[in-house]
């Protein structure tokens, strides 16, 4: 039960992620990573998810073409060959470089709008249950419920419309009608660990308010914030696909998974391998997540045997 | 227990005017004039000045506001912009659509997803399990755009079994084939619940207690365990209830069904502010109302909870 | 222009109403028909079946004072009568008047009215009806966004300020004659009693509502081909046969037409067998060809459809003419039209599309130089390159079209960033002038090319008028309205190519391309044609082989 080497490189990026600035125990830490890297299944998740991350960090010199200004007109819509191995799309463009450099923007979507979500879900779920009872509890959750009554796609289209479509529109729009569920999720732990004896403890020993949330609220609530996070990746590049659907994804001609589906629909009959290559990156991308948000599930768990 | 529901009742009243204002708010951050869609091109100022007066929109917003206030606390959510025609008619007339739609997808969500979720539990890392996750996320993966025309065309166009779109004459065969994208989509996610419930369950002392009295297998699964596995599940259905019965404008524009989500979609985007309110006020009202019914069920299903 | 295309962009085309139809236009070309094409064998015509169509969204009015978007004119074309109708090709032809005068003046129209129309309640039509009908879109009650239609006529002005209590140049002679009298020549006048807003309508069936803009508005009550039977919104709306209509009983028992918003489903639909005909887009175009189960059904018509780029002429870096004319140089139409957008539209070298008097097959416009733009620009200070933004609707087609597009500029040094919006915000921005440039279209509310160059070029017209980029010119103003008065056909014709000419020079849009329709029907279907013109089709020469 001492600090493990490893205390977890993935952990602390998704951690920072969610809080700024979050203090796990590492005890902790490096048994969940012990337990994960004994888990097949999550590790494969694991490596997929750096895989991709790799893509999209080094697709100008992964990808043969440029995404946007290596154009023909004369040479669209055709199947995967030699050159093209991907085929072209309606621009005439490669189609591998797109994907390759859709990862970047579309894993951009997914963790960015995840991650308001997660400052807005966390920060006020905390605030709340920190002050269950209070008049901030109150505000809290009537705004949470608020949110949460509105019809969400129609908010996030409106939201859109409202600032102009766009990859920032994206994050904003996503991460505004998702964080209520994270936020009641959160107090609620909160609520729970509050009433601990460890927590008691620190208070009694005159630790501050913000000191008490931070190191040794919000790291017992891990668990949840980092399923969410990976589970809901997959959610928000699917929703980037259907904002892009009415015409409020990223703008053209950056190249996101959701927008090339999209405008691929209309060609599905004379060019199926448009809708399928970034079909299959989005389902790659959403099986690597989903396995490393189980793993994570499982090794996170306290009650899970070691 | 009718305290605590008279006291959550009252605190859907906050939520309601808040849902209101917000949509109020948003409405005029919008860019788009409304006046516009009505009045075309090339009409006089006189015409589009008189038109905005008639809507009510040259008066100060706040009084626009409290104006619809007024009018929405007697049930009267006025008129379309465009089409002048009545909302809460309008409403009336979309709602059961969205209804039955809803309920048929939740109908196929639960025979799908939560045997496919139980059956993976108690084959827990085999290969039937891995199976059913492939399968499942595939499903998740799939956009409904992409969904919607396939099975319009297996079901539609090449075997003929199945309407492409639209009510026809409100059968449920008119249903089934957006119930299917709809509700396979929900059975994804259910399946994984269930799953994650039921191995939670499975794993508990008094199951163990039960095999080792030597009950079989399915006695325990479907008695003892399912029984206990019920409220996270049946949240769940509840949620995916209150999101269907919001309308799905994806589906619902896809398979030319005039139900609750195309409506508030089309207004959104030809600024019928009117529309927009009403729609946002009686989805929010359903969404809230489907959480309260659920809390009364958890009474039904499970004896250890009370409300006091 | 709905950018709905969309089905997506389904959403936008709903606006309308005549003009800018804005991509998504392909779905209106259900409203037009087709030639029938092959299958010359002369057949006799079949009474009865029903015509499923579709349509892109509900309809807002079925009230012709009222009726401004596409979809609606189309309806009341069929329900109601105007004094005239249009042919294909969009040429004025005989309605309600079996025939007309025009004084020598060209100031005085006198229509001698058919004697056996009959209202769908029955009651017998006259030249009160005519009458009533152009005073009440007029008259200030009504509020009608389409005075616009009739207020050159003589006395319209002082009716309108509520100083008469009739538009004097309406003088009922008998009652199947009525004199109409301009304040002035206006040579379109004709063409615009084409338009929705001068059909025909019952006073009675109006003044039988309190609100009849509320209340009348879906119950139509007119003398065209087809009666109202119902409408449920969202879903259909369901037309029958007139059996009294003045020009015969039309083949059809009656016309359905569902309400379909997507043009993947459209497709299925029609391909299900469900639809007697859709509208096909350039995606579509070459499957249906080659499948030889469709491929001899295909008809196509040119549209009034004017597609282009607007240049806000007001504001920099557009209002130097030289920097307009450099992005004019910098598209490649013709490659464009023979790959994107392949067999649906047409290169448009200036405003005026083919089938209008004014189009010039000859005319030059400006080709593909990118060399050409380079040096305009440096002329105009921006050697070292321009930067724009080009709002439009989102649309799947708007950006297959406009993604090449922003490479060929750069090639010219033209960076270009395309701004994807909702088409109803980007329709409050142009109209209080609030952008550089932007993707649109524009299509003709009756058949004249001054419908083009009076609402896109005069001064008059800035912002919601149609001069959406406050382009002004005085000799251009003054040409327009000259044209306007000219009753002579060649002299008018003559000034609108010096209009034409001045525009191009002046460059304050680039024209992009003239729109055709493609439309694909059931094998069953017979005399189906496509019209040039929105609201010409009345259905009546369509019928079903068994």
């Amino acid at each position: 039960m001492t600090s493990g080497k490893s205390s977890g490189n993935l952990v602390t990026a998704a951690e920072t992620a969610a809080t700024g600035n979050v203090y796990l125990g590492e005890t902790q830490l490096a048994m969940a990573w012990r337990r994960l890297r004994r888990d097949r299944v999550a590790m494969v998740g694991l490596v997929l998810v750096l895989l991709l991350a790799l893509v999209a960090v080094l697709a100008p010199w992964i990808a043969p073409y440029d995404p946007v200004t290596d154009y023909n007109l004369r040479n669209r819509l055709q199947p995967p060959s030699k050159e093209h191995w991907l085929g072209t799309d309606a621009s005439g463009r490669d189609v591998f470089s797109r994907i390759v450099y859709g990862a970047r923007i579309s894993l951009t979507v997914g963790l960015t709008s995840r991650v308001v979500t997660l400052i807005l879900g966390v920060g006020l779920g905390a605030l709340a249950g920190y002050f269950a009872g209070t008049w901030v509890d109150m505000l809290v959750m009537r705004l949470s419920e608020i949110v949460d009554a509105l019809p969400s796609l129609f908010v996030a289209i409106a939201i859109s419309v409202a600032i102009g479509p766009g990859i920032y529109t994206v994050f904003i729009a996503l991460g505004f009608v998702g964080w209520a569920d994270m936020c009641r999720l959160i107090r609620g732990q909160v609520l729970t660990i509050r009433e601990q004896q460890f927590v008691e403890a620190a208070r009694a020993i005159g630790c501050s308010t913000g000191r008490i949330v931070f190191r040794h609220i919000l790291p017992q609530v891990t668990a949840p914030i980092m399923v969410s996070l990976t589970m809901g990746i997959a959610g928000a590049i699917m929703a980037e696909t259907a904002l892009s659907f009415l015409g409020l994804g990223a703008q053209p001609p950056t190249p996101t998974w959701g927008s090339m589906m999209n405008y691929a629909r209309q060609y599905i009959y004379i060019a199926p391998h448009l809708v399928f290559a970034p079909g299959v990156a989005i389902l790659i991308t959403v099986y690597a997540f989903n396995l490393l948000g189980d793993g994570l599930r499982d090794a996170l768990d306290p009650r899970t045997k070691t | 227990m009718s305290r605590y529901f008279i006291r959550r009742l009252l605190l859907v009243v906050p939520v309601l005017f808040g849902v209101s204002l917000f949509t109020f708010i948003l409405f005029f951050i919008v860019p788009g004039d409304p006046v516009l869609s009505v009045v075309g091109e090339r009409a006089s100022p006189e015409t589009v000045a008189l038109i905005r007066a008639e809507l009510g929109l040259d008066k100060p917003l706040p009084v626009q506001y409290a104006t619809w206030v007024g009018r929405a606390l007697k049930g009267d959510l006025g008129r379309s912009f465009l089409n002048r025609r009545s909302i809460t008619e309008s409403i009336q007339a979309r709602f059961p659509v969205t209804l039955r739609l809803s309920l048929f997808s939740l109908a196929i969500a639960i025979v799908l997803g939560i045997p496919a979720g139980v059956w993976a539990a108690v084959h827990k890392g085999t290969w039937i399990d891995a199976a059913l996750r492939n399968v499942s996320l595939i499903g998740v993966c799939t956009p409904v755009i992409f969904q919607g025309l396939a099975l319009q065309y297996i079901f539609g166009v090449w075997l003929g079994w199945l309407p492409v779109s639209g009510i026809g004459d409100g059968s449920w065969r008119h249903y089934l084939l957006p119930a299917i994208v709809l509700g396979t989509n929900i059975a994804a996610f259910q399946a994984r619940l269930s799953r994650a419930v039921m191995l939670e369950v499975l794993d508990q002392d008094y199951i163990r207690t039960a095999r080792a009295k030597g009950l079989s297998q399915r006695v325990i699964v479907y008695k003892h365990a399912l029984r206990n596995a019920m409220i996270p599940i049946v949240t769940a259905l509840g949620g995916s209830l209150g999101s269907l019965l919001v309308g799905s404008a994806l589906t619902e524009t896809i398979f030319a069904l005039p139900g609750i989500g195309s409506y508030t979609l089309d207004a959104v985007f030809a600024r019928d502010l009117p529309v927009v309110m009403g729609a946002f006020l009686f989805q929010a009202v359903v969404f809230v109302g489907v959480n309260v019914l659920l809390d009364g069920l958890y009474v039904l299903i499970d004896p250890r909870v009370r409300y006091d | 222009m709905l950018r709905l295309g969309r089905l997506f962009c389904p959403r936008l085309s709903r606006t309308l109403p005549g003009l800018w139809g804005l991509v998504l236009v392909p779905v209106l070309a259900l409203a037009a028909s087709a030639l029938f094409a092959g299958n010359a064998v002369a057949e006799t015509p079949r009474y009865g079946g029903t015509w499923m169509g579709a349509i892109a969204n509900d309809p807002p009015t079925l009230d012709p004072a009222y009726s401004v978007a596409a979809v609606d004119g189309m309806l009341i074309a069929l329900l109601y009568d105007g004094l005239i109708g249009f042919d294909t090709e969009g040429r004025p032809i005989p309605n309600l008047a079996a025939r007309w005068e025009i004084s020598d003046d060209n100031r005085t129209y006198t229509f001698y009215l058919v004697d056996n129309a009959y209202f769908h309640n029955g009651k017998h039509f006259t030249a009160e009806d005519v009458k009533y009908s152009f005073e009440r879109v007029l008259h200030p009650d009504t509020a009608s966004p389409r005075t616009w239609v009739l207020d050159r006529i003589e006395g319209a002005k002082e009716f309108m300020a509520g100083e008469a209590s009739e538009v004097s140049g309406i003088r009922v002679i008998d009652p199947y004659t009525i004199q109409i009298t301009l304040a002035e020549p206006f040579a379109p006048f004709l063409s615009m009693l084409g338009m929705p807003a001068a059909h025909i309508v019952d006073r009675n069936e109006i003044e039988k509502y309190a609100d009849p803009r509320t209340d009348y508005a879906f119950q139509p009550v007119g003398t065209g081909p087809f009666k109202f039977v119902s409408f449920n919104p969202g879903d259909r709306i369901t037309l029958a046969a007139h059996e009294n209509y003045h020009y015969g009983r039309p083949y059809l028992d009656g016309i359905v037409y569902r309400v379909i918003n997507d043009q993947a489903t459209l497709i299925a639909e029609f391909e299900a067998g469900t639809l007697h005909s859709v509208g096909l887009s350039a995606t579509d175009l070459p499957r249906f060809r080659s499948d030889p189960r469709y491929r001899d059904y295909i008809q196509t018509q040119n549209n009034f459809w004017l597609y282009f780029i607007g240049l806000n002429a007001t504001r920099p870096p557009f209002d130097d003419v030289r920097v307009r004319q450099a992005v004019s140089w910098a598209v490649d139409r013709e490659l464009l039209a023979e790959t994107v957008v392949k067999d649906t539209r047409i290169p448009a070298k200036g405003p005026i599309p083919p089938g209008l008097d004014g189009h010039r097959e000859d005319l030059v416009g400006y080709g593909y130089d990118p060399e050409k733009a380079r040096q305009l620009l440096a002329e105009a200070g921006y050697a070292n390159g321009l930067t724009f933004e080009v709002h439009m609707a989102n649309s799947d087609v708007n950006v297959q079209l406009f993604e090449p597009i922003q490479q060929m500029m750069a090639a010219a040094g033209i960076r270009m960033e395309i701004v994807l919006r909702d088409f109803s915000a980007m329709l409050a921005d142009t109209t209080r002038n609030a952008i550089d440039a932007f993707y649109a279209s524009w299509g003709a509310d009756y058949p004249d090319a001054e419908n083009y160059l009076y609402p896109l070029f005069h001064s008059d017209n800035f912002g919601a008028g149609g001069n959406r980029t406050s382009f002004s010119h005085p000799e251009v103003d003054r040409l327009i309205e000259l044209a306007q008065r000219t009753a002579d056909r060649d002299e008018r014709i003559a000034l609108y190519h010096q209009i034409e000419d001045l525009v191009l020079e002046q460059a304050p849009r680039v024209f992009l391309f003239y729109g055709q329709t493609w439309v694909v029907t059931r094998p069953e279907v017979r005399g189906y044609q496509l019209y040039r013109i929105f609201n010409a089709d009345k259905m009546t020469g369509v019928w079903l082989a068994e």
